[in-house]
């Protein structure tokens, strides 16, 4: 296994977990971040030696690679490669991070203020902590507003929408504590806000009023 | 290349998960001087001159100076031939899931192929046969569904996404980007 092939890894896992949130892979992190100081620490040995000094002073030819000693162009080219691996990890890292917050933005407005259950342990302290101050800087500004953006998705065109049933469900409960009973045939004209949560999992489709 | 935007901006494309997986793809590479000890792999190896070695593009491309690239065969011109000729039936994602965008990777200045001129062909062939195949998936998007699996398997990631996406306006979009990118290397390149 050369170097960088943690990182992949890493980042494939991300990729085959699309729709759930996989678990925060703290030993897979710390590994990379050893690699990349090993790699790191490697160089400055390398860079000690008196071949690189020639190869890094200031009156480097242009075909200087011709003239060196095949140790000193092989202890460059490492260095270089161990170069590409440690920003390789630094990319894949933040790349890995960043996703997953952004993950998270977008089950605070899929799934509201409350972090389920079954995903709750799969994340980080940091998550958590981002997770909770960014429902707060929402919370302040939807207060500020006087409105909560996160139950419509686009503005609404009316108070009652049609819906109806996507598919056998059975009883459901609205918003307000009515239950519904919803299955493949049913039809209803109910307020928006007790049914928008439905229509955004799937439950219920709205039926576009024909003006 | 989910977000079309990174074809423009270097820098919009470091966080793109696609655009990392896709740079994990391996190019084969030709010592250009004798090494050795190189940690390029898990032990230390000596390189003669000419020897050849599988990197991931993210490598080839920081160890340019080293080594000469050579083309991968799914971009190569007997496969050009193959999507000149007929690019709707072509497989592609069995030729690398991210065909396009490593296409459009390979245009990049940090690689050193033997021959330009076949970049620039494959810039040509690339481009019409991005054209040919938005349109054949646009139509399919708009017609029945019972083909849709067998579509599926033969498009490449950056068509799968444009298929889901599905608005024809959509698909124009997609497809001015990738002209515009393929015609100015195209350009570009002739002029070197």
């Amino acid at each position: 296994m050369s170097a960088g092939d943690t990182a992949t890894e890493l980042i494939k896992d991300l990729v085959r977990a699309r729709d759930t949130f996989p678990n925060y892979d703290d030993v897979a992190v710390r590994e990379i971040v050893d690699e990349s100081i090993g790699l790191f620490n490697k160089n400055r040995e390398d860079l000690k030696s008196k071949e690189m000094e020639k190869m890094l002073g200031n009156d480097v030819k242009d075909d200087y690679l011709e003239e060196v000693t095949v140790e000193e162009r092989s202890r460059y080219v490492n260095v270089v490669q161990r170069v590409a691996a440690i920003e390789r990890n630094k990319r894949c890292m933040i790349a890995y991070h960043m996703r997953r917050l952004a993950k998270i933005r977008d089950l605070r407005w899929q799934a509201g203020p409350v972090i389920p259950e079954h995903i709750r342990p799969n994340l980080s302290a940091s998550e958590k902590d981002y997770s909770n101050k960014y429902n707060r800087a929402l919370a302040k500004l939807m207060r500020a507003q006087g409105i909560d953006f996160t139950q419509n998705s686009t503005p609404p065109k009316s108070l009652f929408v049609e819906v109806k049933g996507m598919a056998d469900v059975g009883e459901v409960e609205l918003a307000n504590g009515e239950t519904l009973t919803v299955d493949k045939f049913s039809r209803y004209f109910l307020p928006r806000a007790n049914v928008e949560p439905l229509i955004r999992q799937g439950i219920l489709m709205e039926i576009e009023r024909q003006v | 290349m989910s977000d079309l935007g990174i074809v423009d901006d270097q820098s919009a494309s470091y966080l793109d998960i696609d655009d990392i997986l896709m740079t994990e793809n391996k190019i084969s590479c030709r010592a250009r001087y004798d090494l050795v000890d190189l940690e390029l792999r898990r032990t230390a190896e000596d390189f003669h001159e000419g020897k050849k070695v599988d990197l991931p593009i993210w490598m080839a491309m920081r160890l340019n100076e080293f080594f000469r690239h050579e083309i991968p065969k799914q971009y190569n011109t007997h496969f050009q031939g193959i999507l000149n000729a007929d690019p709707e039936v072509v497989n592609l994602h069995k030729e690398g899931p991210k065909y396009f965008a490593m296409g459009l990777q390979l245009t990049s200045e940090n690689f050193d192929f033997a021959d330009d001129e076949d970049i620039i062909n494959m810039c040509q062939t690339l481009l019409q046969a991005s054209a040919r195949r938005v349109s054949w998936i646009s139509d399919m998007a708009a017609a029945d569904h019972y083909q849709q699996s067998k579509v599926d398997s033969k498009l490449d990631d950056m068509e799968k996404v444009l298929r889901i996406v599905g608005r024809p306006a959509d698909f124009f979009d997609g497809h001015v980007y990738f002209y515009i990118r393929f015609s100015s290397k195209n350009r570009e390149r002739k002029n070197l």
